[in-house]
């Protein structure tokens, strides 16, 4: 286990170098110059000219990646071309929300959805599972934005319960924290959820039929020993793999919810420079998201060691 | 220090009552405005900054020598009277006695030479430095006198020192910290308390502020939204005192929100479109005199921008201080379908618009106008382009046909026509090259009588209807969104917030 944790960390650190040309190159191809941009309304040649020689965008492009990586080895990774102010300073910031947010979401989507997706089973065909397979279909079907716009309007405006927007880091206040974070949470959560919801379903009915679980009732157990013990142990599998393959989609749909509730995060501000072609932090916004994936992905492969005893790494 | 600033307040509030007619109502002071932003500030260094966001934030902590009122007459700020050479190249500024910088220490008139220096320097990178080039000399006789001398006259020079960009800065704080981006300290009425990315920036009252009595709020918080709805369901909920955006579409229900004033004023703003004079088919003039004749130019502002925009002659509006008169191009189809025989179109031709960005009044004005430009037998194509595709394809390569464009500069005819119509304007995008055009803009830089000016514009700009290297759309009113209890703002033409004189109930 630990060796085939260890490899992966190898191939995770060549994935992000590789990574790191492709965007650095890419980046570059993009039309657009980040400094005449910046000027806005009065690009003129002559001062876009010199701010470029300043930032040294006019250094061809292996020189433009070598000055970056030797700054970035000594953990320097610069300083934004739009706001001036360090990437590690703006990245350090943007972090702690989007983790927040991303952990919140995964909860109530990996709650929400392993309960309804087990209850679901247990209670295959009847209104109760018509139903929340209804709602889970509903929640694959309505975008995260529209679900999001719904929950401002009717716990914010009409209810007057929550905040509709903004951001209150958990060191200032948990219940700022929390009241902010309820909404946005929730409308990234639910749709999570949803395709858990279904996966479960789906899993624990196929282990339902399956030999061992009818043993163990001719055995006698106790209806709750024989799903607890048996049935969800060998159902959780499927639902690690989607919850794993979903951060994906997690980290897609923050971009959005956060845009949606101003939340300061990662994904606000990984937009906000593709826009603004601030070559500096989206290089270090997209390394990071690259690797946050990886590692993502990781956790989900050690997760179905530790579920399901047939699967060994070594 | 606390107890220090206590008495003060005291003593302040004590002259107050003290100083109040018989009957007069004590003014509120205190409390804290919370504005809605869509944006978060970027660069805060006044000579680096480029943002209209940004701007709108720190020309609260930021002055020039001198300020604007709200019908964009110059007037004094930081420097309290002024005289000027009769050749009109030497300034002889008096400055203000007793102003201090956030920091404590007093300004000075070396502070304005260093400040103005500063903008000068390639290596500051500001955006002004082209027209600071005008400055031949700065000269510090005493401590309360600063004598600019010009390289010529120059009508804009008294309007270009305002605060937002030409700020006076002390030399200590840039020399201490590299820049103003991280410790900005100004002489304003607020001084900069705290930021946090893409969430807020606070600023807090000045107790040092040389005008007696003001600013009256303690804080001012700028909070950072960046989706429309999300700002206006904010303003709604009563958590924003403050937004100036909000969808043109939704501007009618928003009006009828209880508790929520709507207030607008003429601004600078000018929408139009490049011709590009050096491309088929906009090389030949009759072939743009046709499109100017074949559009309706009130029936296209109307559907973009409703009772926001007017439709204007050229890219001077009427809130130029500076009064042109210019009659428009004639509309008519006879007329466009005469222009494109005399073109070489006797069937009409086709092209492709560029619109920069894809808002949803940018929409409306492109396919109005396509709908339009169709009846007189003229295909207009639509490419909505990101900005910064545009600022490649059309900016730096010239390489379109037509492009929408705007701008929300200063509304004087020398900083709107200059730089997009002279032959060696910075951003020329239409290749317009007209030797008496250029002869005129530059005639209009150098006189120094409004009147003359007025007239040398006109001139100018009869001329440039009858070429067409733009088609200006419409002048929009900036308009904000303001909870009943915030009294004292005022819209500035500029779009810039200035909340030295707002309270709030």
């Amino acid at each position: 286990m630990a060796r085939f944790v260890g490899a992966r960390l190898v191939q995770l650190a060549f994935i992000v170098a590789a990574v790191s040309v492709v965007v650095f190159g890419f980046l570059r191809l993009l039309p657009g110059d980040p400094i005449a941009m910046m000027l806005g309304e009065r690009p003129h040649p002559q001062v876009v000219a010199e701010i470029r020689k300043l930032y040294r965008l006019d250094q061809p492009f292996h020189v433009q990646y070598a000055l970056w990586l030797a700054q970035v080895a000594r953990g320097n990774l610069g300083i934004s071309y739009i706001t001036r102010r360090p990437v590690a300073a703006l990245i350090g910031e943007a972090l702690g929300p989007t983790v927040g947010l991303a952990l919140a979401a995964l909860a109530i989507g990996v709650v929400v959805g392993v309960t309804a997706g087990i209850l679901a089973a247990l209670y295959r065909n009847t209104a109760r599972d018509v139903a929340a397979s209804v709602l889970a279909f509903a929640g694959i079907s309505i975008p995260s934005f529209f679900l999001a716009v719904l929950l401002i309007w009717v716990f914010s405006l009409a209810l007057r319960w929550l905040p509709p927007t903004g951001y209150v880091s958990p060191t200032v206040s948990i219940a700022g924290w929390a009241r902010h974070m309820a909404l946005p949470a929730v409308a990234l959560g639910l749709i999570l959820a949803a395709s858990t919801m279904r996966l479960v379903r789906s899993g624990v009915l196929e282990v339902l039929g399956r030999e061992y679980v009818r043993t163990a009732r001719a055995k006698g157990l106790a209806e709750r020993v024989v799903v607890g013990r048996h049935v969800l142990r060998n159902a959780m599998i499927p639902a690690v793999t989607a919850v794993g393959l979903q951060l994906a989609d997690l980290l897609g749909g923050a971009v959005i919810i956060e845009s949606v509730f101003a939340i300061p995060g990662l994904g606000r501000l990984t937009l906000d420079s593709i826009f603004a072609r601030d070559y500096p932090v989206l290089q270090s916004a997209i390394l990071m998201l690259t690797g946050v994936f990886i590692l993502a992905n990781l956790l989900a492969d050690v997760t179905y060691a530790l579920i399901d005893p047939r699967i060994r790494y070594d | 220090m606390r107890v220090g600033r206590l008495v003060g307040l005291a003593l302040v509030l004590a002259a107050a009552v003290v100083l109040l007619p018989a009957g007069g109502r004590a003014q509120t002071r205190g409390g804290a405005l919370v504005v809605g932003f869509q944006r978060d500030v970027l660069n805060i260094d006044p000579h680096m900054w480029t943002a209209n966001a940004t701007r709108k934030v720190m020309v609260n902590v930021y002055e020039g020598l001198t300020g604007r009122d709200a019908k964009l007459n110059v007037t004094p700020q930081l420097a309290e009277s002024w005289t000027i050479s009769p050749d009109g190249k030497r300034y002889t500024f008096k400055l203000r006695k007793g102003v201090k910088f956030h920091n404590g220490r007093e300004m000075v008139g070396e502070d304005v030479k260093y400040s103005y220096e500063r903008i000068l320097n390639p290596k500051t990178g500001s955006q002004v430095r082209p027209d600071f080039e005008v400055i031949d000399q700065i000269g510090v006789p005493d401590k309360a006198t600063v004598v600019i001398v010009l390289k010529r006259p120059y009508a804009r020079f008294l309007g270009m020192l305002d605060g937002d960009w030409a700020a006076i800065v002390p030399r200590e704080e840039v020399e201490k910290y590299g820049d103003l981006n991280a410790h900005p300290v100004g002489t304003g009425p607020f001084r900069f308390a705290s930021r946090a990315a893409n969430q807020h920036v606070t600023l807090e009252r000045n107790p040092d502020y040389y005008e007696p009595g003001k600013p009256y709020l303690d804080k001012v918080v700028f909070k950072i939204i960046p989706d429309e709805f999300a700002l206006m369901a904010d303003l709604k909920a009563g958590s924003t005192d403050l937004v100036f955006t909000a969808p043109t579409q939704m501007l009618d229900e928003l009006k009828k929100t209880p508790g929520v004033s709507y207030l607008e004023a003429p601004s600078s703003i000018v929408t139009f479109m490049y011709l590009n004079t050096q491309r088929e088919p906009f090389s030949k003039l009759a072939a743009r005199q046709a499109l100017a004749a074949a559009i309706d130019k009130a029936t296209i502002v109307r559907a973009a921008y409703q009772a926001i925009g007017q439709p204007v002659a050229s890219l001077v509006p009427s809130t130029s201080p500076v009064k042109v008169t210019v009659a428009d191009a004639p509309h008519g189809l006879d007329r466009a379908r005469a222009l494109l025989r005399e073109a070489g179109y006797p069937n009409g031709y086709t092209f492709t618009l560029n619109v920069l960005g894809s808002a949803a009044t940018s929409k409306a004005i492109a396919e109005t106008m396509q709908a339009q430009l169709k009846q007189a037998g003229i295909t207009m194509n639509i490419v909505y382009t990101e900005p910064g595709i545009y600022e490649e394809q059309v900016v730096r390569k010239h390489d379109f046909q037509a492009a929408t464009d705007g701008t929300s500069e200063h509304p004087d005819p020398d900083v709107k026509l200059y730089i997009r119509l002279h032959s060696k304007g910075g951003t020329n995008l239409a290749g317009y090259a007209n030797p008496q055009v250029d002869a005129l803009l530059d005639q209009g830089r150098q006189q120094m009588d409004p009147a003359q000016r007025a007239a040398t514009y006109s001139k100018a700009l009869a001329q440039i209807v009858t070429d067409v290297p733009v088609v200006a759309f419409a002048e929009l009113k900036f308009y904000v969104f303001v909870r009943d209890r915030v009294q004292g703002f005022e819209i500035d033409p500029l779009t810039m917030f200035f909340f030295k004189n707002t309270r709030v109930r």
